[in-house]
């Protein structure tokens, strides 16, 4: 009996160990893509800025093979281990043969320089590093709880995995049927590479998107923000009540809000150095969101809106390459839209209203309340809105009108865009429960903004003051 | 170390008192709740960590399907290329509210990919009544908590 047990456990740990190592050869698949694409876009001087900006390859690397996955699929072309391993095989290769035939080097040495920065970056990865941990350890046994995942994502999932293609039968009659497919079929991606429909070891792909998002975050906000100022908002992010520990969370929500986050710290830096790259990898961001949620369309196009405001003094070279994006996102999007109409599905539009002003007047001002007193609450977001609201106005404050503009506007715009749609959709309850509004969580995309561009704003307002002393000092 | 003239003056050094007054109110943020979030993650890991096998497959089934046992008999028992169908009887009396309502979402969910239908030759019983099929019903599994899987000769 007892050897009996341990030949079972034997076998369950190398079930165990197999799972793991697949899920960690797909991750590393992904890192490889978005490294060669990065390569290709912008080139790497030195191991060190390779290593800053691996987030943020990581993520590009899920967005376009995940992406590329979708379009497939949607295609007709069946989704097997096969298509898994080539596509981002291809990207890889492909991204890296064309970087070389454009003359791109490899990257060399480089040095981590020294003193009270140093220090102040060493403490902020070891304290991030540790919560990361815990997070890890925290997903790696986790069951399937969340009500949206196991009666419709998941089970998207598994079809994609099951079946190898948009099954009719479970796409158009399961809840949520128009919503655009990209999660799932990254979590089929990563059952091929587990070896079944594992939905326990699926949150640690979850975990590890939420990893590459801090790891992103941290590497683009650290081209401009100090140390000092950039580690608190990372950790303060990590620690907010309804952020960090959603990290394992079997649902699109968080992994739209990074892909709408990385997104706008790229179109921003971009409308400051005009670096054609940063544009181009936010296009794909963008194109991402619009086939992660439904509500990813609106958060694409504030975040168009509010870039075309930010570079308004620069019309004439800004808003055809914003225009260029855009049309891409739409070209991206298509295809999804375009499936779920064929095969009879109700759309993603708003159930009645719309933008007449007179339908559900007696919701109007409730769900906008609605909308506010959630952005405002520090029970979800700790002090990340109050913050950044201060931080808004020393930038605007110090000159810093870009940013400020930019930011202020965005968050805006996603604050009235989540009271539009408790007002536009009459179902929904005028309450922040969970299962009756999705407010609470369409208003992390805000919160998560909040917390990425405060060090930015802060940094942009210390640095301003600084160089407005330097030319009086002249 | 600064001036003091370097933080007090108009407007620069009020921008820098600010900056450095909320990246303050960002780091206390931190040191007050980290602590208490890497306790609570922590345990959630030893729960989680705790936890049967089973409890943790079926984790949000778990205030559903009223028994677990039910789930694995109807996995086992229902080849995987047949169709069943969820009934729930209107005096179902076992489970709560969202077991009634909710119930065969969690099936479909659970047996994949044996697909739901009206008609299928196998039926997932909770308190439903089994006569009205007659003799072409014959149930081949069934709970202490009224749940029994039947299979159905149409």
């Amino acid at each position: 009996m007892g050897e009996r047990r341990g030949h079972r456990h034997r076998e369950d740990s190398t079930l165990n160990a197999y799972a793991l190592a697949g899920l960690v050869v797909l991750n590393l698949l992904l890192l490889a893509s978005g490294t060669g694409l990065l390569w290709l876009l912008r080139g790497f001087d030195t191991w060190l800025e390779l290593g800053r900006l691996a987030g943020l390859a990581y993520v590009l690397g899920v967005v376009t093979v995940g992406s590329l996955w979708t379009l497939l699929l949607i295609a007709g072309i069946p989704f097997s281990l096969w298509i898994v391993l080539v596509v981002p095989v291809a990207v890889t290769v492909g991204s890296a043969l064309i970087a070389r035939r454009r003359g791109r080097s490899p990257p060399r040495g480089g040095s981590v320089g020294a003193g009270n920065s140093l220090i102040v970056t060493a403490v902020g990865i070891s304290a991030t590093g540790l919560l990361l941990e815990g997070l890890f350890r925290m997903s790696r046994l986790s069951g399937l709880y969340w009500w949206d995942a196991w009666s419709f994502w998941i089970p998207k999932a598994k079809a994609i995995y099951l079946f190898g293609n948009l099954d009719v039968e479970f796409f158009t009659t399961l809840p949520g049927s128009s919503y655009p497919p990209l999660v799932p079929v990254l979590d089929a991606g990563a059952f091929h590479l587990i070896g079944s429909a594992d939905v326990v070891t699926l949150h640690l792909q979850y975990w590890l998107f939420g990893v590459g998002f801090v790891w992103a975050l941290a590497g683009i906000l650290a081209e401009r923000v100090p140390a000092w100022i950039l580690w608190p908002f990372v950790l303060l992010l990590l620690v907010a009540p309804r952020i960090g520990r959603r990290f394992h969370i079997t649902e699109a929500d968080l992994l739209l809000d990074y892909l709408f986050v990385l997104a706008a710290l790229l179109v921003a830096y971009w409308i400051l150095d005009r670096a054609r790259w940063r544009l181009v990898v936010a296009t794909v961001l963008l194109s991402g969101m619009v086939l992660t949620k439904r509500e990813g369309m609106l958060l694409a196009a504030v975040l168009l809106l509010a870039a075309l405001l930010a570079s308004a003094r620069q019309w004439r070279s800004a808003w055809p390459a914003l225009g260029v994006s855009a049309g891409v996102v739409v070209a991206v999007a298509a295809p999804w839209r375009i499936w779920y109409v064929v095969h009879g599905v109700a759309g993603e539009g708003p159930t009645s209203g719309g933008l007449d002003p007179t339908a559900n007047t007696e919701r109007l001002w409730p769900s906008f309340r609605l909308a506010f007193d959630v952005l405002l609450s520090s029970d979800y977001w700790s002090v990340i809105i109050p913050v950044a609201l201060g931080a808004l106005v020393l930038a605007a404050f110090a000159r810093a009108y870009v940013l400020a503009v930019f930011f202020g506007t965005l968050v805006a715009l996603v604050t009235l865009g989540g009271g539009w749609i408790t007002w536009v959709i009459p179902e929904l309850e005028i309450t922040q429960e969970l299962g009756a509004n999705p407010i609470v969580r369409f208003m992390g995309s805000a919160a998560l903004l909040c917390a990425a561009a405060s060090p930015l704003l802060l940094a942009a307002a210390w640095s301003a003051v600084t160089a407005r002393e330097g030319v009086d000092a002249t | 170390m600064q001036r003091l003239s370097w933080w007090l003056a108009w407007p620069t050094g009020l921008i820098r008192v600010g900056v450095v007054f909320l990246v303050s109110v960002a780091a206390l943020a931190v040191v007050v709740r980290y602590p208490a979030v890497l306790r609570e993650v922590g345990r959630q890991a030893t729960s989680n960590s705790s936890l049967s096998y089973s409890d943790r497959e079926i984790a949000g089934g778990n205030g559903l399907v009223v028994d677990q046992t039910a789930l694995y008999a109807a996995r086992a028992l229902i080849p995987e290329d047949e169709t069943y169908h969820v009934a729930v009887g209107s005096g179902y009396e076992g489970g709560t509210d969202s077991t009634v309502r909710f119930v065969d979402s969690y099936y479909r969910y659970f047996l994949m990919p044996r697909r739901p239908a009206e008609d299928a030759p196998w039926l997932i019983c909770y308190g439903c009544d089994l006569e009205q099929y007659g003799s072409h019903s014959e149930v081949v599994w069934e709970s202490g908590e009224d749940i029994a899987i039947a299979r159905i000769r149409r």
